[in-house]
């Protein structure tokens, strides 16, 4: 009697321990996701494989589309005050928030770890063609933050020194310790992984997305594909991305600031500017969080009467005026239409939630420059000055193609005598291609205006720059300074990751 | 029950009367006399099965249901009178033939015994450190929650009554707790399970005051009658076998049950308790004619103008004056009030002497009733305990009001000649509540402050709100100020704006135990318990609330109004209304379904003449907890139309917009099995060591197999060195006996749960609907190394009795190393996550106990003891990755740690004086400090070297604390009185100081200091007003942070000790004849105050309760009790 009650305890005991426990204790705790086995849940880890954070509040004032209004002008936020002024001054900054360059890393990085999360998944599950969209778009998205971030945090690409520059980390796994080691390598390794990432990924991307504009489509990977050989110098292929992206009729997918937003509201500038669905010049987009709409006009070392003149003011080469209308009761708040925020609200009696900003990653208008830069580094001229004249005709008042389209030889007679050594990339600019390169840089300053594209063009051409404060004192950052390299994060320094040399 | 069954009990019954029939006629043969009498216990509560014995016979008898036993014995032999749980008597037989016996419990026997949930263990055998609390010692009559009356009572254990309402748990920590970032609170164990509360709601959640706090109490449900004994598990050791969940401590609680051959009784207990509505006394505020000074200056600095006040979001007695000035009478062809400045002044002047009293408005005196009818009896197989308890609080305010039913019924059979002993258990209770219709707190990070939307807390109303306003006008109509740009009267909003909550919590439990042999006994425990609550926030179409949804009156107010919407699909649309018609239904549901099963055996010998001893003790544990919780935000629900729907679409697009989902439903699941065995040996009972393992598994981490098994072991020994020859023989020392203990105990934290990484779902957060899209997170990555937090104890105790025991010392030290512990780290970024959790931190936790309890004096009239306990102890974090934010650690709610001081430390901003426009100025000496800009270096997000410039005021949690009582027995009359205490730790003055204030507001007394004019700041430390130019001057946002930094600043804490009057109370009894002629078996009646009043506080405090966060919601402090009871048993 005894063994046999024994015996059931025993067996029970057993029984629960062997089958039970571990079936038991796979139980889900809660509403997170058990596993990511369909390709839509890789699809949707992708929808979060893009930077949201914002590059425009900290690489505007770096760049010379900056100028100091006076001590009058402030954010009104703590944090982005000294933001701007810290940037301004080509600084290093410790801060964290939002609209900061230590902010941009973390966010880049997550992007990084959702895409490297959907090709782990993808290989865990097999791979196969039903894969093959979501493996394209998984690779794009961790080429391009990648990329931005390169080209923010390391030396520009050169193809001289690109081996022994710095990069930044390139994470191809998902990270499974708590404190994980990684390398910066170099910029010549970033690039090789980027390319690799963007030739493998764009074969396989299909337009099979719910909101396009958020998302790689065909065209988008073309456009980024052009920014990324653009930065190397390699034209044939700026050429032939930037062709894929624009498609067959480039004028019709611009943004055709002088028909569609000149005549409109302040509001409905900003509402199509961001706008997914009415604005085709838009190839990828992304919702920050983001402050940036509360103290892009109003920021000290933004534009003040002087930037507002060079860029704005003067008109164009096409001899109309640029149909920018600029904002603002004075040049204290001078702005261009071109932000829009989203608040999402935590606490509507104390007016606190979080704020987000769209942004415009990648455009038509972009693309067709790169073109035309590239058609002026290979001598076609012809080509590069149709591309530059379907961008003015699409950003100038009154523009008539009757009278106001230039010519190739206008454009080198308007540019004649334009120092050679301002634009100084690595490759080498020759003298014919000079005044159409200088003429591209010039549009792209005023049309990419609080875009954040400036910068990136300053740093690609080894443009020396020279911030001056409203005492008159000027500030130079020369050629080949240290300072083109934002800092890497604090807290990455910390963890052993080199610096970048002060 | 089988007939075969009843049949063969029926049999042994007759048996056992044939065998008792054969003694009494055995007797009868010898010719002694015949004795009689009735055996009681002490309450005159009959006692069957009573066993009589003649000395130096073997004859003997046993007392009937009744009491009465009938024995033959001689003049002069000796009966020895016996029962379990009694001291056993001896009775010299004279002339008389009646002997009529009482019983006294045998106190010192019942607290041999320890009760931890899973064993009774003998206290000699028990290494850990424990104390058992009688509920009846300890009971607060009036007070509803059990828990509550811990206060002061345990050496080792705080309880916080950060918040009174009932429902809301206190803050309970044992021996200051052991996780930096995750759960605090001990486990409650009631009758061997655990008892898991609705809500899982960390120690800052608890102060918040939001409602789902009333949920957050485990034991709500429990009748306090219910509750036999308490039994506060310590250390490792004792909290062994509850392995992982342990790390906090255990509360094991042992409600009542039935004893065998018990006469059936009738117990009925009445509380009538009466609260006091509070007083300004206790609040120094100013008064109206102060007040409307205060605003007098207000209105010279630029505010209270017209404008503003009529079509700004605040306004109170300016703004029924120009409500009054623009209100034009057609029929008298004039405005109602004149705009000259004598007509605003006479105007202004019957506020000027309103002087309100709100708690008199807002607080009844209405009475709480608590009505328990019990039951308990037993026979010979079987006891049973019920109860019926009723509840009723018809509020201390005009918005509260708590029903509760609660019943208890259980049943314990005795079988096959008790081998086999099975208990059922059913508990259920039922509440209804109404509480102040109350929203979320939110934490404003960047200016410093909590806001909460729509406060309409009576409370924080009275001590928050002008004593200028009126309720109502002198006609006695309802008078309305503004808020949030409507009519706001607070009488008329608590009818329009409330929450219902209803709360059913029902628990079958059934134990089983049997014999397998002498040494072997089998134990089964299942338990299933289901709970839920739903909540209904009613906010009706007459509601404040509902009215800010639809104030458009003028463009600026359209501008203004965060309750209106602006359409981003029309870029030039106005903000409009869009809750037209109706009011707000906001349902909540939270349930709870949980289930237990354990299986054990416990094997116990002794060898070698008894010499060695042995138990061992092992079994295995399942437990399976789901909750799960919805709310759903109904708009446009009409109150006043029978509930029809007519919602504007347009709302849920604003709400959808704003990122705030209308519903919700979230589900939470937890799975643990463990595996325990211990092992007891001791020689002679001198010696006793003890030794358990546990292997727990948990679900926490999901599918990763990674450490969800965790095993947890202990070692403890004790030696009882009053067993040694050469101290039986002292007269002094009674008892000794030392325990040494070590263990390891630990918990999975519920905030790190990524062994695998963690996907949610989520919607990406983009301006126009038609962009969003769902999305999967990595909410967190994968930390295969995440592990369970640990605690590592050494655990030295000591037990000394002096005296027959009439002198009992309690001390022991512990030192605690937790390791592993949970904190967040700032990572390089690049893994893709910058703030992760894992095991960074390190604690350490030294601490003293202590507590004595006397019989002062034992005569068999008057009876005196004397119980004092006190602990201390010092918690330092040691390691430490994660950087507070300013906010976290100057706001006192526990959340702010650092490195070097205790775990929830409270800093300050260093308070430098005013400056010479009457503003606080700090970090004067910062080398960054700028003059122009004076408040650019506060940053309340800060983290970077915080402490370089925060001031180090003290832990937010008490680190001494104890009680000391004193109980008077004389004759029927009895009295008690005890005492609470605490200590060490610092509290936040309430934030009283603003950049802004309206005419709502109020001020406390020490305004009237306030700097006024340049060269105040010489002689006063209290902040200007700030007038609208200084505030155009420093900025609005500057301003506001700085004043918040003030409320934050060395000059706003106070000390957190206290000595508090926790209750008085006096008894009586009625005696043995009165009742019989009553034909009751016991009569009593009793007075008792609870929390009469604090003995010591901090004068800064003036008065207000160190205890009590003032967070608004449904927070209210614990209110002082007056309680008459009455206890009749039949």
């Amino acid at each position: 009697m005894k063994n046999i009650k024994f015996n059931i305890i025993k067996v029970l005991a057993f029984v629960l321990l062997a089958s039970s426990c571990n079936d038991v204790l796979d139980e889900t705790p809660d509403n997170r996701i058990e596993a990511l086995d369909t390709p839509e849940k890789i699809a949707e880890l992708l929808v979060g494989a893009y930077p949201d954070a914002a590059y425009v509040p900290f690489l505007e004032p770096m760049s010379d589309n900056a100028g100091d209004k006076g001590p009058s002008a402030d954010t009104g936020i703590d944090f982005a005050t000294t933001l701007n002024k810290r940037m301004y001054f080509w600084d290093d900054i410790n801060d964290t928030d939002d609209d900061t360059p230590t902010n941009y890393w973390n966010r880049a990085y997550k992007a990084i770890a959702q895409a490297n999360q959907a090709l782990a998944s993808i290989e865990a599950l097999g791979g196969g063609s039903t894969y093959n969209a979501l493996k394209g778009e998984a690779l794009l998205c961790r080429a391009y933050a990648h990329f931005m971030l390169v080209s923010i945090f390391s030396k520009a690409y050169s193809s001289a020194t690109a081996s022994t520059d710095m990069g930044i980390p390139y994470v191809t796994k998902p990270e499974t310790v708590l404190l994980a080691k990684y390398e910066r390598g170099n910029v010549a390794q970033v690039y090789s992984q980027i390319q690799n990432d963007i030739e493998t990924g764009i074969p396989l991307i299909k337009d099979e997305y719910n909101v396009p504009a958020y998302h790689f489509t065909k065209r988008a990977a073309h456009a980024f594909a052009s920014r990324f050989y653009l930065n190397k110098g390699d034209w044939q292929k700026v050429i032939d991305h930037s062709t894929e992206a624009l498609g067959t009729n480039a004028l019709n997918v611009l943004r055709n600031w002088t028909t569609n937003y000149a005549p409109k509201t302040y509001s409905e500038q900003n509402y199509f500017y961001a706008s997914s669905t009415d604005e085709p010049a838009n190839l990828l987009l992304v919702s920050a969080s983001s402050l940036y709409n509360r103290f892009h006009y109003s920021a000290r070392y933004q534009m003040n009467s002087a930037i507002a003149s060079k860029l704005f003011f003067g008109g164009n080469i096409s001899g109309n005026d640029w149909s920018f209308g600029i904002y603002g009761s004075s040049d204290l708040y001078y702005n261009i239409p071109k932000f829009q925020e989203y608040f999402k609200v935590t606490n509507q009696a104390a007016g606190t939630g979080n704020a987000f900003v769209t942004y415009v990653l990648l455009s038509t208008d972009e693309v067709l420059l790169n073109r035309a830069e590239a058609y002026a580094m290979l001598g076609q001229f012809d080509k590069a000055t149709t591309d530059i004249n379907w961008s003015l005709s699409v950003k100038s008042d009154n523009y008539n193609p009757a009278t106001d389209v230039l010519t190739a030889s206008e454009i080198a007679t308007l540019y004649q005598g334009f120092p050679t050594t301002t634009y100084t990339p690595f490759y080498g600019i020759p003298g014919a291609s000079l005044p159409f390169v200088a003429a591209i840089l010039d549009i792209k300053q005023t049309i990419f205006y609080n875009d954040g594209l400036r910068w990136f063009d300053i740093k690609r051409h080894n443009v020396e720059l020279t911030h001056t404060d409203i005492l008159g004192n000027s500030y130079k950052l020369p050629k080949n300074d240290n300072r083109r390299q934002v800092q890497i994060p604090e807290s990455a320094q910390s963890f052993g990751i080199p610096q970048n040399p002060r | 029950m089988t007939n075969s069954n009843i049949y063969s009990m029926k049999r042994k019954l007759t048996c056992v009367l044939t065998f008792f029939l054969v003694l009494t006629m055995q007797f009868a043969f010898t010719q002694e006399k015949s004795i009689k009498g009735k055996i009681t216990d002490s309450n005159g509560v009959p006692l069957g099965g009573v066993t009589i014995i003649v000395e130096g016979s073997n004859r003997g008898a046993a007392s009937n249901f009744d009491g009465d036993y009938t024995i033959l014995a001689k003049t002069g032999s000796v009966l020895k009178v016996s029962f379990i749980g009694m001291k056993t008597q001896t009775i010299t037989v004279g002339s008389q033939t009646t002997i009529n016996i009482v019983m006294d419990e045998d106190r010192e026997n019942l607290d041999t015994v320890v009760i931890t949930g899973y064993q009774n263990v003998k206290r000699e055998l028990f290494t850990g450190a424990s104390q058992t609390i009688k509920a009846a010692d300890i009971k607060l009559d009036g007070e509803a929650d059990i828990s509550r009356a811990l206060e002061g009572r345990v050496a080792g254990v705080s309880v916080q009554n950060v918040t009174g309402t009932f429902g809301a748990s206190p803050r309970i920590t044992i021996r200051g707790s052991s996780s930096i970032l995750g759960d605090t609170k001990p486990i409650w164990i009631i009758d061997g399970v655990i008892q898991e509360e609705i809500v899982n709601l960390s120690v800052s959640d608890l102060v918040s005051g939001d409602a789902n706090t009333l949920l957050s109490s485990a034991v709500a449900g429990l009748n306090a009658s219910d509750v036999e004994s308490f039994e506060i598990l310590k250390d490792a050791s004792a909290t062994a076998l509850y392995g992982a969940r342990a790390l906090n401590g255990v509360v094991v609680i042992t409600t009542k049950s039935g004893k065998k051959n018990q006469k059936p009784t009738f117990n009925y207990a009445a509380e009538y308790a009466v609260r006091d509505i509070p007083r300004y006394t206790n609040y120094d505020l100013l008064n109206s004619q102060e007040t409307v000074s205060v605003y007098r200056e207000m209105e010279t600095k630029g505010f209270l103008n017209l404008p503003s006040s009529f079509q700004g979001r605040y306004g109170g007695i300016y703004n029924i004056m120009y409500r009054a000035i623009n209100n034009f009478d057609e029929t008298t062809g004039q405005f109602q009030l004149q705009n000259t400045p004598e007509a605003r002044a006479r105007f202004l002047q019957q506020y000027e002497l309103a002087n309100t009293n709100w708690f008199k408005t807002l607080f009844s005196a209405a009475p709480t009733q608590t009505h328990t009818l019990s039951f308990s009896g037993g026979g010979e197989n079987s006891t049973s305990y019920a109860s019926l308890g009723y509840y009723t609080d018809g509020g201390w305010t005009v918005a509260d009001r708590v029903r509760r039913i609660t019943g208890n019924l259980r049943n314990t059979y005795f079988l096959m000649d008790d081998k086999l002993k099975i208990t059922t258990q059913l508990q259920g209770s039922i509440r209804n509540q109404l509480a102040p219709g109350t929203f979320a707190r939110q934490e404003d990070v960047v200016s410093g402050s909590y806001t909460r939307d729509f406060d309409i807390n009576p409370f924080s109303y009275a001590i928050n709100t002008s004593r200028a306003l009126r309720p109502r006008d002198a006609d006695g109509n309802l008078e309305y100020s503004r808020y949030n740009w409507a009519p706001f009267n607070i009488l008329d909003e608590l009818k329009n704006n409330g929450i219902e909550l209803n709360v059913s919590d029902i628990k079958f439990q059934g134990q089983g135990e049997y014999e397998i042999n002498k040494n072997i006994t089998y134990n089964f425990l299942g338990s299933a318990r289901y709970a839920t609550s739903n909540g209904e926030h009613a906010i009706t179409e007459n509601s404040n609330v509902a009215g800010a949804y639809r104030a458009d009156e003028t463009t600026i107010v359209q501008d203004q109004n965060t309750f209106l919407f602006s359409d981003p699909d029309f870029p030039n649309s106005r903000p409009k209304v869009v809750l037209p018609v109706g009011g707000i239904l906001i349902t909540s549901k939270n349930t709870l379904v949980t289930y237990t099963f354990r299986n054990t055996l416990d094997f116990t010998k002794r060898f070698n003449n008894e010499a060695h001893g042995i138990r061992i003790y092992g079994g295995q544990e399942y437990r399976y907890t789901d909750r799960t919780e919805t709310k759903n935000t109904g708009y446009g629900y009409q109150f006043s139309r029978g509930g029809t729907v007519f919602t504007d679409p347009d709302i849920l697009k604003k709400a959808i917009l704003e990122g705030n989902p209308y519903f919700s439903a979230e589900e939470t699941r937890q799975r643990e099995v463990s595996f325990f065995a211990n092992l007891t040996y001791d020689f002679e009972k001198k010696y006793v060591l003890n030794v358990t393992g546990n292997y727990e598994g948990s679900n926490r981490a999901g599918k990763s197999s990674d450490s969800r098994w965790l095993p947890t072991y202990t070692i403890g020994g004790k030696w009882n060195v009053d067993k040694e020859d050469f101290i039986k023989k002292s007269d002094i020392v009674s008892s000794l006996a030392f325990r040494p203990s070590y263990g390891l105990v630990a918990l999975l934290a519920d905030n790190a749960t990524n062994n695998l990484a963690v996907f949610r779902s989520q919607i990406t957060d983009r301006t126009y609907n038609d962009d969003r899209e769902n999305y999967i997170d990595i909410e967190d990555l994968q930390n295969s190394e995440l592990t369970w937090e640990k605690t590592l104890e050494l655990n030295l105790g000591v037990d000394v009795g002096f005296f027959h025991n009439r002198i009992m010392l309690n001390f022991d030290a512990y030192f605690r190393k937790g390791k592993d512990l949970i904190d967040l780290i700032r990572t390089t970024g690049i893994g893709g996550e910058s703030l992760k959790l894992g095991n960074n931190s390190e604690m350490t936790t030294n601490g003293i106990e202590f507590q004595v309890n006397t019989v002062n004096i034992d005569s068999d009239d008057f009876r005196w003891k004397t119980g004092f306990n006190i602990s201390h102890f010092n918690q330092e974090v040691t390691s430490l990755k994660q950087e507070s934010n300013v906010f976290d650690l100057v706001t006192g709610t526990g959340r702010g740690n650092a490195i070097g001081y205790p775990k929830g430390a409270l800093f300050s901003y260093k308070f430098e004086g005013l400056n010479n426009y009457g503003l606080p100025t700090f970090l004067t000496e910062d080398p960054d400090f700028n003059p122009a800009k004076p408040y650019d270096l506060i940053d309340f997000q800060d983290t970077d070297k915080v402490l370089d410039y925060l001031v180090y005021e003290g832990p937010t949690e008490a680190n001494v604390s104890g009680g000391l009582s004193n109980s008077f027995t004389y004759k029927n009359w009895d009295f008690s009185f005890f005492i609470s205490f605490s200590a060490g730790n610092k509290v936040r003055l309430a934030s009283a100081y603003k950049s802004k204030y309206t005419d709502l507001d109020v001020f406390p007394r020490e305004f009237v200091n306030r700097w006024i004019a340049s060269g105040d700041e010489n002689i006063t430390n209290v902040p200007t007003i700030a007038s609208q130019s200084v505030l155009q001057a420093f900025g609005e946002n500057e301003l506001e942070r700085a004043y918040n930094a003030y409320n934050y600043s060395t000059a706003r804490t106070a000390d957190g000790d206290f000595i508090r009057m926790k209750n008085i109370a006096l008894g009586y009894n009625f005696d043995k004849q009165t009742i019989n002629k009553l034909g009751i078996s016991n009569f009593r009646l009793s007075l008792q105050t609870t929390n009469p009043f604090l003995i010591y506080s901090d004068s800064k405090l003036g008065g207000q309760d160190p205890e009590f966060f003032r967070s608004g919601g449904v927070a209210y402090p614990i209110s002082r009790l007056f309680t008459f009871s009455l206890n009749v048993g039949f």
